[in-house]
């Protein structure tokens, strides 16, 4: 006799993170809980692991990392730390023994930066150019040298206590800004802040210093504390002509690292905590049009979830291989950066998961064997951490991946049962067999825990367990769905799953729940 | 769940049935201890069951299993006859001219020369004062010739035996640790027996004194620490030896008590009693030793107070019941001289609890009519259209059990269940156990 009752189907990853709303407005299939979990498959895994990528650890956290290729075939990792000093890494993991090759740089903080220049004529290295938020003087490492250096001529006014904050390559020049104020390089030596060089205020008095700085569209942009955002208007063919114009004063940026460009978009942090969509807000007119938290209507979760604290050395990142955003915050009561915000953009729709398996402090791409960049990032721990790895692992230890559906009362499927009582009866779950372990569901009914029902992430042998040789099957690539018994009676169903085990993942697509409407009855308190 | 006997492990069954967890988080785990209780009440002391328009069943058998595995032993007094009797007129105070040893309280005395009888409702045991429970009508007396004689008695065990079945009581001095005193066997007062626990459990906890009580009024026990070194005082009715553990007796729950507190009164009186189930036995006297009951109008009809003679009782009425289970009895006479009367009945019913140590009565072969019916109570709570399968099981398997019953009857015995139509087929003596044949 085929089931009576009513099945609901709840497809898995088609939406992520989606908070904000009423709870049985929430779509079938959006998460109000989403930890350390991806989409990029279009199902809904463990996130990926972080391997522990250097050997000796670094004696201070980390506060900036870069993926430096002097030529096309050298690859070093230059690391910035806490303690005033920078490693260099030629790519057998110790960082040369954690010795430093420049030191006495005062106490940087992730807001320090690299910034790739030189090889001003083809003749001359490749310089890469070091930003300690006006910490100390600008630094530079010449080709694949073994010292970073004070550059050889630093505008007469960068002394103690003040040196340029940040900077960025533009129009032949290396741009340096400290204060209110901009400098630009002589075009033939990025080091030459005196002969041939641009400097001049931006809006002086307007707002606190400035923040940070972006060459995007071929423009460049640079944003000062109190949410004010100026371009370099640099039509003119003479540069003497070049001048600062305000672009908007409702722009705020967080950390000089809190903006990553995305496509055809320019997505900042902004100093409320949420992210701003440069494109948004130029075609809105508006910027809390262009909040993309609000439009993925997981802002006030956000924001009821991390602290403001780490937001001035927050750090973005975007992983262009996998179409992937991440954006650093930190939870309550933590003085380093420990939460990040992934956004998966594969699809029309983006969708947020958090992860807060990941300690990160500064976020880098580093390319890989096959040139392909893959974002690392740098923590307190002083280890350099390689993202997007297939075991389930973050420096050896096992995460808890975990996500839970809205508590919907099934209006999907008729309204009119939406506050009648249901005797729930069963759960299928649809997933790829991934290992013999099992997945954890906890069954919320009315908001209540009611029982947690595992399910094995492999129904059948498919020699992930034990493997018989000429018996067993060797990896499945079909779904394959569990259906349990599921108890209890509500009006409303929740569904919690997690798993924590080490290098253990699932792989889910949709549940099911099988269950007979019954009558309108009083709610049990 | 895999001995499917305890309380608990039916609690599991029905709630799965019901399509609920077991896991303490469904919100009818409350009632379905409610149903299970109540369905177990009903099967032990009888009534109905109700499954539905024209399915609910009544329940009406005396079930071996259900009953007290001992008879509860009474003590028929002799009447109290020596010296005389001074009651004046319009007084309810009497004067002995000399004071009887025992408490006369409850008796009946009878004045010679005079046609009506009255009750003692208050006299302390050696005292010469006594008063009746109203004025004395009659013409005033002094000197006069007395009898007082005792037919009303109260059903409540005199004595409580302590063996290898019941020597054990457990308790907690310290919330999670429970310590186990050992009772010496024997035949205790209900008095003497509290006592007697109080006095091991002290010696068990080593530190806070215990000290026990029993009320002559509410028949109940109390157990009272000073808490002296002890941070709490818990009773355990689910421990280890709960099998084997004096709190049934004593009254107290099949748990370990939900709250820590200087005292814990017990749950339930001594001997609280749900249904009598034969005819009184006694052993002498000739006749068929049985005192059979009758109804409190035939009783008093057949046997007026004015005319209750000397002799072995043949007849009993129930003048008294109390929600509790404490019934009060008359005899039709008062025997010459201390006479044991044995009386078999079915308890009332303790309350189940999700422990592990509450078992209901209710045999293993027939347990599952618990689960059943428990599981009807939870799907019509639910509205589940699945309750009407488990009314159809419940219905039949207490049919069952109803003809498996009798039918062991029948099997067992001589004459159950049949029809004699001469009188010399029956045995010469009327069996003491018209309806169980064992």
């Amino acid at each position: 006799m085929s089931y009576q009752g009513s099945v609901a189907h709840i497809p898995l990853g088609d939406l992520g993170l989606l908070t904000d709303m009423p709870p049985g407005a929430i779509p079938r299939g959006a998460l109000i809980k989403a930890n350390n979990v991806s989409f990029e498959t279009g199902l809904i895994t463990k996130a990926p692991g972080s391997y522990r990528y250097n050997t000796t650890v670094l004696p201070s956290p980390i506060v900036a990392l870069h993926d430096w290729w002097p030529d096309v075939v050298t690859q070093r990792l230059i690391a910035a730390c806490a303690n005033g000093s920078i490693y260099r890494d030629i790519g057998d993991r110790v960082f040369s023994g954690a010795t430093a090759i420049a030191t006495g740089l005062g106490a940087p903080t992730p807001r320090s930066m690299f910034v790739e220049g030189g090889q001003e004529t083809a003749s001359r290295d490749k310089k890469l150019f070091f930003f300690s938020d006006g910490a100390a003087q600008l630094q530079v490492l010449t080709g694949d040298g073994v010292t970073f250096e004070e550059i050889a001529t630093p505008a007469a006014d960068w002394t103690t206590p003040r040196f340029p904050r940040f900077g960025f390559i533009h129009m032949n020049r290396l741009w340096a800004f400290m204060g209110q104020r901009a400098y630009a390089s002589a075009t033939g030596d990025h080091e030459d802040f005196v002969t041939g060089v641009l400097t001049g205020n931006i809006f002086p008095g307007e707002g606190g210093e400035l923040i940070g700085g972006c060459v995007f569209k071929g423009r460049a942009f640079v944003f000062k504390e109190g949410g004010f955002v100026y371009y370099l208007d640099d039509q003119d063919p003479d540069s003497d002509n070049w001048i600062w114009r305000k672009l908007a004063s409702n722009f705020g940026l967080a950390s000089p690292h809190g903006i990553i460009e995305v496509g055809n978009d320019l997505i900042a942090m902004n100093e409320s905590g949420s992210l701003t969509s440069y494109a948004a807000v130029e075609q809105l007119g508006e910027v809390e049009s262009g909040d993309l938290l609000r439009q993925l209507q997981i802002e006030e979760f956000v924001r009821q979830n991390t602290s403001l604290s780490g937001l001035s050395v927050a750090h973005a990142l975007y992983y262009e291989a996998k179409k992937q955003l991440f954006f650093t915050y930190r939870t309550g009561w933590r003085t380093t950066n420990d939460l990040f915000l992934h956004i998966d953009n594969n699809r029309e729709r983006p969708r947020p998961a958090l992860w807060p398996k990941d300690q990160a402090d500064c976020l880098a791409l580093r390319k890989d064997s096959m040139k392909v960049q893959r974002p690392i990032y740098g923590s307190s721990d002083g280890y350099v951490y390689l993202m997007d790895r297939e075991d389930r692992l973050v420096g050896g230890s096992a995460y808890t991946g975990e996500f839970k559906i809205a508590h919907t009362d099934f209006r999907f499927l008729d309204e009119t049962i939406a506050h009648r009582n249901k005797l729930f009866d069963y759960l299928a779950v649809e997933f790829l067999p991934m290992g013999d372990w099992d997945l954890a569901v906890d069954v919320y009914i009315d908001g209540d825990f009611s029982e947690t029902i595992n399910f094995e992430m492999d129904v059948r042998d498919d020699g992930m367990g034990t493997f018989t040789l000429g018996t067993d099957a060797l990896g499945r690539e079909e779904t394959q769905t569990i259906t349990k018994p599921l108890h209890g009676s509500g009006r409303r169903l929740s569904l919690h799953c997690r798993l924590s085990g080490s290098n253990q993942n699932f792989a889910l697509a949709s549940f099911d729940v099988g269950f007979r409407p019954s009558a309108t009855q009083a709610t049990r308190l | 769940m895999a001995q499917f006997r305890t309380s608990a492990d039916i609690l599991d069954l029905a709630l799965t049935n019901a399509g609920e967890v077991t896991n303490g988080n469904s919100p009818y785990e409350t009632q379905a201890l409610d149903f299970l209780n109540k369905v177990n009440f009903v099967l032990i002391a009888g009534g109905t069951i109700p499954l539905g328009k024209d399915t609910t069943v009544e329940i009406d058998e005396v079930w071996p299993w259900a009953k007290a595995k001992t008879p509860l032993v009474l003590e028929l007094q002799p009447k109290y006859d020596t010296g005389t009797v001074a009651l004046t007129q319009g007084s309810e105070v009497g004067t002995f001219s000399s004071g009887p040893a025992a408490s006369l309280r409850g008796y009946h005395i009878r004045i010679s020369g005079k046609e009506e009888v009255y009750k003692i409702a208050e006299h302390t045991a050696a005292s010469t004062s006594f008063e009746l429970d109203a004025a004395y009508p009659d013409d005033t007396v002094s000197g006069a010739n007395f009898e007082a004689i005792k037919i009303d008695y109260e059903l409540i065990p005199s004595f409580i035996t302590v063996n290898p079945g019941n020597q054990y009581f457990q308790f907690q001095k310290a919330s999670g640790t429970t310590l186990t005193g050992t009772l010496t066997q024997g035949v205790y007062s209900p008095a003497s027996l509290i006592s007697h626990v109080a006095t091991v459990a002290t010696a068990a906890a080593g530190g806070p004194t215990i000290t026990g009580s029993y009320s002559e009024v509410t028949r109940k026990f109390t157990l009272t620490s000073n808490l002296a070194g002890a941070t709490s005082f818990f009773l355990v009715g689910d421990g280890t030896q709960c099998g084997f553990s004096i709190h049934k007796d004593l009254g107290y729950d099949d748990e370990t008590s939900s709250a820590s507190a200087a005292s814990h009164t017990s749950t339930y009186v001594l001997g609280g009693i749900a249904r009598l189930v034969e005819p009184f036995r006694v052993h002498k006297g000739g006749g068929d030793g049985a005192i059979f009951g009758l109804d409190s109008e035939s009783f008093h009809r057949d046997y007026p107070l004015n005319s209750v003679p000397e002799g072995i009782p043949d007849r009993f009425s129930v003048v008294g019941e109390q929600a509790d289970g404490i019934l009060t009895v008359r005899f039709n006479k008062f025997p010459t001289e201390k006479t044991r009367v044995e009386v078999e009945r079915v308890l009332v019913p303790r309350d189940l609890k999700d422990t592990t140590g509450s078992v209901s009565l209710v045999p293993r072969k027939h347990v599952e009519v618990l689960e059943w019916a428990t599981s009807f109570f939870l799907g019509f709570l639910k509205n589940d259209d699945k309750m009407q399968v488990w009314a159809n099981l419940v219905q039949g398997k207490l049919k069952a059990m109803i003809s498996q019953h009798r039918g062991s009857l029948v099997r067992t015995g001589t004459n159950f269940g049949q029809i004699v139509s001469r009188l010399d087929n029956t045995s010469r003596r009327r069996g003491l156990f018209p309806t169980e044949p064992y």
